[in-house]
């Protein structure tokens, strides 16, 4: 009750402010009325400037999508344009650097989840209207081919030889490098030719070119680090594939017959080849030598040259000539079976024991230093003449 | 090991320096008494340093003299590593005793496999050797813990070199629906060009390598029943262009089937293809032969078991649905090997010593028109 | 610290060679003295690179019997571990036994076995089996020498 008349007395006090104002307001701004001070004070009803955040708002960049689900898209059409990764690019579909999603292939539009990325949503190109997306994980994927064949014979012809920049320019000098790997090849041909004839007199020239080149070509496996059975395998099955193929190119009407025929010359002309023709350690052909016949000789040799370095009557340096001629000129050992000989009877120094002498001994001739690693200084060591084996 | 004085002077350093190693040669170590096999023993130049400690003339895996003579072993290797000797050998002795009262197969096989995986020699021998070529006498994988140890060796690089290969160059699912492989593929062309090199899964090979059939080992490392086994080879190309559909066919680029291996002879090789008769040569060998300006083709070689059933079938086309084929023949598949072509200047050399036709050239750019 | 520094070598300009701001002659060793040398040596003993020990190089037969070694003594931790859950489980198993009887014989005394006792962290008049068992079991008088 009193909040009421409270409320009245206000508004009967305004209303007298109103009426008095009203009528002194053509004399003056100010008034006294009866005791009470009024300042009249007209406040701005238009805007003069704008605030700081005004008129900031850009047009709409009219993102979304811009294709619907099952419509037909060409390559490079936009599907969906966004701000950040709303959507994913699906199956046969990118994403540009504004994370705008365009097609990839001609087909048709599938918005769809992919059960591998259970948050993502996608947005790809079937490229048949009947396909669902996405493809189903152990199927095989739908592919185009889009590549048209040339048909203008010439046009083809010219785009066969049409060769990138890089190759074009390194043509000239692969063609070189063949040209000259082929003659090498040659003179290697002619070398094992001239060698067979020698190796298997009554040989008829076909025979020897086949056998010639049946050994080139074991000779380039061994060389790569092939067993010889293997390789003379490989030489036999390269053979007598290139002869299958070459009876099945003159569709000959008894070509089983045929190649069985040749197959079987073949064959025992190998038998002949293989059992009279081996290689030495250099790739030459050697009349035919088995392994142990081979480890055999090695032996010889190294008993030959045993003798030679302990013959005690002729001059050193004259048997340090022989030993290495013998070593060196060897067509049999092996890398390995050399170096062997060699580490045996052409070291200058003998092994350990030979010849080592005191220090304080006269018969020393020659004094030398070594590291020892057990006792971490240096050991002198004198040697007698004895601990030489050549000057 | 050289070390300079300053370090030898410090105690922390003790730790690492060296021990004047007591051979007692007179003790001859032997594994436990059912270990038999001749491949279970190191070679004769390490048995010795393995066994009974370095030598006082170094250790024999060093070559040069002077490494030999400055190498030192450990403190305390020889003790600790006797005692360790002892105890792993009871063990496998253990397992050995199981192993004689086992009857079930693959129970028998996980036993051998536990009774030697602890043997140092073994260990010693696997590790130093080469395993893919590997020489019988060291590395024996007739024997299961070779197979076993050779198996975690794949695993650990082969194995998913192959399998991410497969994928990112989705020859699974293109080929087959996936592969869970169980025995390693390798491959090598070893032909008119005398390159002997195994290839690595995903290679790009040229036109001139690739004209003869390739060498294939397949090494399995299970416990299969390997001499009535019978494996088939497949070797497809998912790349072939099909104008007409605007897409890409199969062509089946060489089979083979009932191929009876060995578990250390297992190459099919070509000598292997001249001796061996009971090889069924499903369809003879076609080289790639790319076309000009396609992508590049895959060619991947699948090795399936037969699960002992005879495949004598020869096919004269060359399409191919690989799929189709391998569920009715019933063939499991254990593992897989991919290598790509591309055109190069020798394609028509290939072609004309096939008597294939000219290959289709095709247009430098990728045309727009949909897949029907 | 003075002392070191006063130690440090001062490298004599002829000796020390240089071309274009290159030295190209080692002369350090010439200048410094036996006494430096071990100041030196100590400083380097104690810096941050060596502060752990070499890595050990180990020939293939070496490595081989460091494998075999660690192989060993993880097999033979094993061993001891499994013996150990053995024996914890047929403890286990004996006191549920023992617990499930004694639930059949009384309830009224299981439920007292098994009171949860508030604020007891460890049973105080728990007794390990002895040969020689002591009178008194716990000193409940003994305190802390703490003040």
């Amino acid at each position: 009750m009193s909040l009421l008349t409270g409320n009245i007395k206000v508004w009967r006090f305004q209303s007298f402010l109103k009426s008095t104002s009203l009528n002194n307001i053509n004399n003056n701004s100010t008034g006294n009325i009866n005791g009470i001070n009024i300042n009249q004070i007209r406040t701005a009803t238009k805007k003069v400037a704008g605030s700081r955040t005004n008129m900031r708002d850009s047009a709409g960049r009219r993102l979304g999508a811009k294709v619907a689900e099952n419509e037909p898209v060409k390559i490079g059409q936009i599907l969906y344009r966004q701000r950040g990764t709303k959507f994913y690019p699906g199956e046969n579909a990118s994403i540009g650097k504004d994370h705008t999603i365009f097609a990839m292939e001609p087909g048709y539009v599938r918005f769809y989840m992919d059960p591998f990325h259970p948050k993502r949503k996608f947005i790809g190109i079937a490229l048949k209207s009947e396909l669902r997306l996405p493809t189903p994980h152990f199927e095989p994927r739908v592919r185009r081919l889009g590549y048209l064949p040339i048909e203008d014979k010439s046009k083809a012809q010219f785009e066969e030889n049409n060769l990138s920049r890089k190759n074009h320019l390194l043509k000239p000098q692969i063609l070189q490098d063949l040209k000259q790997r082929q003659i090498n090849r040659d003179v290697l041909l002619d070398n094992y030719s001239q060698k067979l004839s020698k190796l298997i007199p009554n040989l008829s020239n076909e025979d020897n070119k086949l056998l010639s080149k049946r050994y080139l070509l074991i000779k380039t496996h061994l060389q790569n680090g092939s067993k010889l059975i293997e390789s003379q395998s490989i030489a036999t099955f390269i053979y007598l594939q290139n002869i299958k193929l070459n009876l099945q190119q003159q569709q000959n009407s008894q070509i089983e017959n045929k190649f069985d025929e040749l197959k079987q010359n073949y064959l025992e002309l190998i038998k002949l080849g293989d059992l009279s023709i081996s290689f030495d350690n250099k790739f030459n052909l050697i009349p035919y030598l088995s392994e142990n016949d081979r480890l055999l000789k090695i032996k010889e040799l190294d008993s030959q040259l045993n003798s030679i370095f302990n013959d005690k009557n002729s001059n050193r340096n004259k048997i340090k000539e022989q030993i290495k001629s013998l070593i060196y000129n060897n067509n049999l050992c092996t890398n390995t079976e050399r170096k062997l000989l060699i580490s045996k009877y052409l070291k200058t120094i003998l092994s350990e024991p030979i010849g080592l002498v005191n220090k304080s001994d006269k018969k020393q001739s020659s004094i030398s230093k070594r590291w020892n690693y057990v006792k971490n200084k240096v050991d002198i060591i004198a040697r007698s003449k004895e601990s030489f084996a050549f000057k | 090991m050289l070390r300079s004085n300053i370090l030898k002077s410090s105690k922390r350093l003790l730790a690492t320096t060296a021990e004047q190693s007591t051979v007692n040669s007179n003790t001859e170590k032997t594994w436990s008494s059912g270990s038999k096999s001749d491949s279970f023993k190191a070679g004769k130049n390490y048995r010795e340093a393995l066994l009974n400690g370095v030598p006082k003339n170094g250790p024999p895996s060093l070559r040069s003299r002077k490494y030999k003579l400055r190498y030192t072993s450990p403190v305390g290797i020889n003790e600790a590593f006797d005692e360790a000797y002892e105890f792993l050998k009871t063990k496998s002795q253990n397992k050995y005793e199981l192993l004689s009262k086992e009857t079930d197969s693959d129970k028998q096989h996980q036993l051998k496999i536990e009774a030697e995986i602890n043997n140092p020699e073994v260990k010693f021998n696997f590790e130093f050797n080469e395993k893919l070529e590997n020489d019988q006498r060291y590395i024996d994988y007739t024997q299961p813990v070779y197979r076993e140890l050779k198996k975690k060796h794949w695993e650990n690089y082969g194995q998913m070199l192959l399998m991410q290969r497969l994928e990112s160059l989705a020859v699974i699912p293109d080929t087959l629906a996936t592969l869970e492989p169980k025995a390693e593929v390798s491959l090598k062309f070893s032909n008119h060009t005398g390159v002997n090199r195994w290839i690595e899964p995903g290679m790009l090979l040229s036109s001139n390598s690739t004209t003869y059939s390739p060498t294939i080992k397949i090494q399995e490392f299970d416990n299969v029943d390997i001499s009535n086994e019978l494996y088939t080879v497949l070797i497809v190309n998912p790349d072939v262009p099909d104008i007409e559909k605007n897409s890409y066919k199969t062509q089946l680029q060489w089979g083979l089937s009932n191929v009876k291996l060995d578990f250390n002879d297992n190459v099919i090789s070509p000598k292997k293809l001249l001796e061996d008769k009971s090889i069924n040569e499903i369809i003879d060998y076609s080289p790639p032969v790319p076309e000009k300006n396609l992508p590049n083709q895959r060619f991947v070689t699948w090795v399936f078991r037969q699960n002992n059933v005879q495949l004598n079938e020869k096919i004269s086309t060359r399409d191919f649905d690989i799929r189709e084929f391998v569920e009715q023949k019933k063939l499991l598949p254990i593992g897989a090997h991919v290598w790509r072509s591309s055109w190069d200047l020798n394609v028509a050399n290939v072609r004309d010593l096939y008597g294939l036709p000219n290959g289709t050239v095709f247009q430098k750019v990728r045309g727009k028109h949909p897949l029907n | 610290m003075n002392t070191i520094n006063s130690k440090i070598p001062k490298f004599q300009s002829s000796i020390i060679q240089q071309i274009r701001g290159i030295r190209t002659k080692k002369s350090r060793v010439a200048t410094v003295s036996t006494g430096t040398q071990r100041v030196i040596t100590q400083l380097s003993v104690i810096s941050g690179r060596k502060k752990y020990p070499r890595l050990l190089k180990l020939s293939n037969e070496d490595r081989i019997r460091h494998e075999t070694i660690n192989k060993a003594w993880s097999l033979y931790q094993k061993d001891l571990r499994n013996e150990r859950n053995e024996q914890l489980e047929l403890q286990y198993n004996s006191i549920l036994n023992a617990l499930n009887d004694l639930k059949q014989v009384d309830i009224e005394l299981f439920k007292v076995a098994n009171k949860k006792e508030k604020g007891k962290r460890f049973p105080i008049d728990l007794r390990i089996p002895v040969d020689f068992p002591a009178n008194k079991v716990w000193h409940y008088e003994v305190k802390s020498n703490k003040k």
